[in-house]
């Protein structure tokens, strides 16, 4: 969880709901931009963002995972077309929306730690039921995912090793093994869950304050700024390529 | 006169789709600022008796109430548990799974910020809160980066925010090595001399003793007693009502005679090593367990136990060493039964529990009959695995492992929450095992257990054994503090 620290990085710090405007105004961009180049450095740029954020490292595995199912598609695609050209062309803007929309909900996730998240919501005026939901689901992501590791530890020590390719071969064991445990962790912590709020004076109904207000500081005016001037770019470099291609 | 902290009045509870009361009549007065430890058996009531004054029973969890109980100027059946919480905090066993933020200020707000407390308000009372457990400086850590006992003092401060009277404790030194709970009970100390009323629920004796003004026993939905601490001392009662011994080391104990032939181990551990990528590790262990030998493994948490545990049963490959097993042609060495049971749990029968994964074992199924009967589980055997109580789970796992004929078994913290009854029938399983020529390794913060189950005592203190020798020469009062940093603090009687 220490990736949450909001010291932890520049990114970390910025009101989550600056990157909540970045996420979404890069998704709308990449439907509408064309040029593979273009879209090609929106994700460049992301990844910067996700290096200077100290997060590349973390989301590495899951971005090596889409990279390789990228180069999957095409090189199918290629060889059932024996047209390389035609299959690069045909999936490479898509592909590339695609890597954009990931790695920039990747950047929100990894560097907004849920509290804040939920408290920007609050202060968006959003339900309380709603925002806690979201901030408890964020929350126990880490909780679950180390119940999840407990129980594949266990299953290794009564000599259940399970690989991937067993999620096809038997889902039975799977179905056994690892959700029905899950499922039943899960109904223990939703339980306490539930304790632990109410007996914190928490109600669903009913507005809460905040210790620290968020406020859009300096730092997410300058992000924003540079933002929206490099979009304007990218749309202006978009209807009108000074590039040959 | 003023009024009391907590009036109960002919209280019954019974649980949703159970014929029996699981609280049965109870009546009873808390005075303000009165430190109540409440004790008895696994099942006793003690639990159910909590949560039926903070409201979670029956509003959250459902059952049937019948009777009343008064917090302060508050009735439990008029008002919910959010309105009862400025009245009466409560702290579980496990703070991690209370937490609801990662910064240690927010987990402390976050009671507060519920009731819509000024900024300025809920500042105030988090600095107040967090000052009162010793964590001011914490202020602006990660809740997941604290150890155990810095988790159960911010669980504390979180209750301590919203200002509440009482304070209902159930079982907090459960996940905490003695160090911790020392802390946290120094802690409850100055509380009590802050005038507040604590009810503390737990089965570990030892601290609760000194400061405690009352001590209720509940057996089968009742209170039994309603006495002195100094009863705590009564072995018949103790004995009676399944408590454990306030004094942590037996003073009757006589060390049994270190009598294991030290011949072909079943395992040879040479200069085995592991390293997390956080830069913690456990270092050169060198150790031999020999066949029947039950070894305990103690240390503060964080000194490697779980670790050299996890490395010795395959979970983590060690870096650096070896691990020689005496029958190295066996396709299985080792079971380990971990301190939830709820994650080994995966089949809908106890039979179907034992036969789970035999397929790789060869002639592992035919040891299932004979097993069953063993571990006095042949009347469960059609029962759901997470229908049984906790010790009958634990014999569940701890025979799923015994069918594939292991040549050690671990056991992590097995007496967590247990109480002393429980405590001997698992005392009783182990000097069974021993019989069937395996080794054993008990992990332990328990050391009346251990002293009653092992014969040989390794010590761990970041990541190296600092020393080791049979039980009687390792467990004895005077050696205390090399077993866990801090341990001197059992002077506090």
């Amino acid at each position: 969880m220490g990736e949450f620290d909001s010291d932890y990085s520049l990114i970390h710090r910025l009101d989550p709901r600056t990157k909540l405007i970045l996420v979404v105004a890069i998704t709308l961009m990449c439907t509408i931009i064309n040029n593979i180049f273009l879209l090609l450095s929106i994700g460049a740029g992301l990844i910067i963002l996700l290096t200077f954020s100290k997060t590349l490292k973390r989301v590495s595995a899951l971005l090596g995972f889409f990279l390789i199912f990228a180069a999957a598609a095409i090189s199918l695609t290629a060889i059932i077309t024996r047209d390389i050209n035609y299959a690069l062309e045909y999936f490479s803007p898509f592909l590339a929306r695609f890597f954009i929309i990931i790695c920039a909900g990747l950047l929100f996730a990894f560097t907004t730690p849920p509290q804040r998240f939920a408290q920007s919501l609050q202060q968006m005026r959003i339900p309380t039921s709603i925002t806690f939901t979201l901030g408890i689901t964020l929350r126990y992501i880490p909780t679950l995912a180390r119940e999840a590791e407990s129980i594949f530890q266990s299953l290794k020590l009564r000599g259940v090793h399970l690989s991937k390719w067993d999620y096809i071969r038997r889902p039975s064991m799977i179905y056994r093994g690892i959700i029905i445990p899950l499922i039943i962790r899960s109904i223990k912590l939703s339980d306490e869950i539930a304790i632990a709020a109410e007996s914190r004076a928490f109600k669903s109904n009913k507005s809460r304050s905040s210790l620290k207000k968020l406020t859009i500081g300096k730092n997410d005016v300058l992000f924003l700024g540079i933002m929206i001037i490099t979009m304007g770019l990218v749309f202006y470099l978009d209807n009108n390529p000074v590039f040959p291609f | 006169m003023t009024n009391p902290a907590l009036q109960i009045t002919n209280l019954n509870f019974k649980y949703p789709h159970q014929e029996n009361f699981a609280l049965k009549n109870i009546n009873l007065t808390i005075k303000r600022g009165e430190f109540v430890f409440l004790t008895g058996k696994s099942g006793c009531g003690k639990s159910t008796l909590a949560r039926c004054l903070n409201g979670t029973l029956p509003q959250i969890l459902g059952g049937e109430i019948d009777g009343k109980i008064q917090v302060l100027d508050k009735n439990t059946r008029e008002n919910s548990v959010s309105d009862l919480a400025q009245n009466l905090g409560f702290i579980f066993q496990n703070p991690e799974s209370q937490f609801f933020t990662v910064k240690v200020e927010d987990e402390v707000a976050f009671g507060p910020e519920n009731l819509g407390w000024e900024s300025n308000k809920i500042s105030k009372n988090v600095d107040e809160a967090l000052n009162a457990v010793d964590m001011l400086e914490n202020r602006d850590m990660n809740v997941f980066n604290l150890s155990e006992g810095q988790k159960q003092r911010i669980a504390v401060a979180a209750n301590l925010s919203l200002q509440p009277e009482i304070l209902v404790m159930d079982e907090p030194t459960s996940n905490l090595d003695p160090p911790g709970a020392y802390k946290l009970f120094e802690i409850l100390k100055r509380l009590k001399n802050q005038k507040k009323t604590i009810i503390l629920i737990d089965h570990r004796t030892h601290h609760a003793l000194p400061l405690a003004d009352r001590v209720l026993i509940m057996d089968k939905g009742k209170i039994i007693k309603d006495d002195e601490p100094e009863i705590l001392y009564d072995a018949h009662t103790r004995e009676s009502y399944g408590i454990r011994n306030p004094r942590v080391l037996d003073e009757n104990y006589q060390a049994p005679e270190y009598q294991i032939v030290k011949q072909n181990p079943v395992l040879d551990i040479s200069r085995l090593s592991y390293s997390y990528d956080n830069g913690f590790s456990i270092q050169d262990i060198n150790l031999q367990i020999y066949p029947g030998e039950v070894v305990g493994l103690v240390g503060s948490n964080g000194s490697g136990k779980t670790t050299l545990a996890k490395v010795l049963s395959g979970i983590l490959k060690p870096q650096k060493g070896t691990l020689n097993w005496e029958r190295e042609d066996s396709t299985f060495k080792v079971g380990m039964v971990f301190q939830n049971p709820d994650h080994q749990l995966f089949m809908d029968s106890v039979y179907n529990e034992l036969n789970f994964g035999l397929e790789e074992v060869p002639g592992a199924q035919l040891n299932i009959g004979p097993v069953l009967k063993s571990m006095n589980l042949e009347k469960l055997q059609k029962r759901h695995p997470h229908s049984l109580s906790g010790g009958e789970k634990q014999r569940t796992l701890i025979s799923a492992f015994l069918v594939r004929e292991p040549h050690l078994l671990i056991m992590d913290e097995p007496t967590t929450g247990m109480d002393y009854y429980h405590m001997q029938r698992l005392v009783y399983e182990i000097k069974r095992l021993k019989k069937r020529n395996m080794g054993i390794m008990i992990i332990s913060h328990d050391l009346e257990f251990l002293q009653q189950t092992t014969q040989r005592v390794i010590i761990l203190s970041q990541g190296k054994i600092i020393q080791e020798g049979p039980t009687g020469d390792i467990l004895s009062q005077d050696k205390l503090d090399t077993c866990f940093e801090g341990y001197q603090s059992l002077s506090i009687k």
